[in-house]
């Protein structure tokens, strides 16, 4: 570690006040629904959450543990369809033309209407939700890397060609390493949208998933355990959010290096 | 010219360029334009902005193929020319991605040579081009006249003898531009590189030349040619001399 600077020290000290701030919301809200008395149906106080949090936390991971299947193997379907048509779509004007529409049409349902249709055609099990999860993840990664790999700047790509790069010279060494910030771009937001997807097509009906159990507590008014299932929801999504800014960085360590060096 | 005994390196004559824009509206941007390098020379084209100095590249790179008139690379027409031509844009055009080290190898890359073996060339010449101690830095990390040399040098190891260098100073403070412009003329010397420097900066123009073409706003054509008589080595005290403002007088007439 280096010295610490004031910069650093002003960094510590902002970080220590937005905790703060958050603690303090957290408190009031505890402070709040303690004087009012409001009924834990209506307003659970974090410590009730808490509570409901520890007491259904098997129950809870069981649940969960189907949606992030869900939400993994269709993150992984999109990623691979929209990576190999976006690849299409930049090599050939026509695909592209023929293609962008559907995609964009797909982003215009909404989930709620598709996700009923899904079940009717494929059942109750993982099939309609894994399918829903495509269809959201994939026309934020396959838009983010088309327009990537479009992004070049075509004098670079006029100089390589003076310098006789082939096709795939071109592709591999300038289009494909320029498209990466967009398409992280890209894949983070469909790591919110996938959990987003996956929840809300279990709502219509399934066997396991936290859509489901989210559905039952509803119905049985214990809002404290409704509370404890979007916490769950929120760190999958974050936990999701976090891995691929990971993975961003190591793939473009070039974004995350200082700029002075002079 | 009267230069007829030296071989040329590249050629043009009687180039006129239109380019096709959306709606079929045309723009004339070169009229009739000839002009010569010949091998081991230093020749510049100065010319205001957006009277087609770039456009004149482009062409005999082939990256812009639709002209009239003619244009020969070591004798051969420009269309048949196997010849890889150095060629150096207005922007630096490093990739962002690429350490340093990689974005000047790129040309030997694409030759097909190994990394360590281009890597290897290279490194013979990132002192000389001002670039130790940064070969693992990305470009963002590196000052305006660090990027440019790194662009030079990527330019200068498509090892060609033609090098086309369109201001590669353009984007330089007037302190840092006066270094660099010893720096190119010790390289150019070095390995006799045959140069077509592109520049608005009559002084730069005059200190570097062996000879300087003048052209008109667009669409332009040569409206002057004149030839530099300064012994080299040059330094900066030239700019001094009686010869240099006479020159300078000459250049301004047309400008
Ligand atoms: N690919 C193109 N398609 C259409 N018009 C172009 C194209 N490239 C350049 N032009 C036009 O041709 C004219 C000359 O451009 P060029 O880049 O050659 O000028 P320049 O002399 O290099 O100018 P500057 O000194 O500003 O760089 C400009 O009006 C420009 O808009
Ligand atoms: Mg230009």
């Amino acid at each position: 570690m280096k010295k610490p600077t004031s910069t650093d020290n002003r960094r510590l000290i902002n970080r220590a006040s937005i905790s703060l701030f958050y603690v303090g919301i957290l408190l009031l809200w505890q402070f709040v629904t303690a004087i009012l008395e409001t009924p834990n149906y209506i307003l659970p106080s974090p410590y009730a959450i808490w509570l409901e949090l520890i007491d259904s936390f098997p129950l809870l991971l069981m649940h969960a543990r189907i949606t992030v299947i869900e939400v993994l193997a269709g993150f992984s379907i999109a990623l691979f369809l929209s990576v190999f048509l976006s690849i299409a779509m930049d090599r050939y004007q026509y695909i592209k033309e023929l293609l962008y529409p559907m995609m964009v049409i797909t982003q215009t349902v909404p989930i709620m209407a598709i996700a009923p249709l899904m079940m009717i055609w494929f059942g109750f099990g993982l099939t309609p939700k894994i399918i829903v999860v495509v269809l959201v993840c994939f026309f934020p990664i396959a838009v983010s890397l088309t327009e990537g790999l479009s992004s070049v700047d075509p004098e670079l790509i006029d100089l390589m060609k003076t310098m006789d790069a082939s096709e795939s010279q071109i592709f591999l060494k300038c289009k494909l390493p320029a498209s990466m910030p967009s398409f992280f771009a890209g894949l983070r937001i469909a790591a919110t949208y996938s959990v987003m997807g996956a929840v809300v097509s279990e709502w219509v009906g399934a066997q396991e998933g936290l859509g489901i159990f989210m559905t039952r507590v509803m119905k049985s008014y214990r809002t404290p355990a409704l509370f404890a299932v979007i916490i769950f929801i929120i760190a999958i999504t974050l936990i999701f959010v976090a891995v691929i800014d990971a993975i961003g960085r190591k793939a473009m360590p070039w974004t995350n290096e200082r700029r002075s060096l002079r | 010219m009267g230069c007829d005994n030296m071989a040329s390196r590249v050629v043009l004559k009687n180039v006129s360029k239109t380019y096709r824009m959306d709606q079929g509206k045309r723009l004339d941007t070169l009229d009739d334009v000839s002009l010569a390098l010949n091998d081991k020379e230093f020749v510049s084209i100065v010319g205001p902005s957006g009277c087609g100095k770039s456009t004149i590249f482009r062409l005999i790179t082939k990256i812009e193929g639709s002209f009239q008139g003619e244009i020969l690379i070591n004798d051969v027409p420009v269309k048949d020319s196997r010849e890889t031509i150095s060629y150096m844009q207005q922007k630096d055009l490093l990739m962002p991605w690429r350490k340093i080290m990689d974005n000047v190898i790129l040309p030997l890359e694409l030759k097909g040579f190994s990394r360590e073996k281009s890597q290897k060339l290279a490194s013979e010449h990132i002192d000389e081009f001002g670039l130790t101690g940064f070969e693992q830095a990305y470009p963002n990390q590196l000052s305006g006249g660090m990027r440019q040399r790194a662009a030079l040098l990527r330019t200068f190891l498509v090892d060609s003898n033609i090098m086309l260098l369109d201001e590669p100073f353009g984007a330089l403070d007037a302190m840092t531009r006066g270094g660099m412009q010893e720096w190119l003329l010790n390289i150019w010397q070095t390995y006799q590189k045959s140069v077509l420097f592109i520049t608005h900066d009559v002084d730069e123009a005059i200190f570097l030349s062996d000879r300087i073409y003048v052209l008109s706003e667009r669409p332009g054509h040569v409206l002057h040619e004149l030839k530099i008589d300064f012994d080299r080595p040059r330094n900066k005290s030239i700019m001094h001399s009686e010869k240099y403002l006479a020159y300078k007088k000459e250049i301004s007439a047309y400008c």
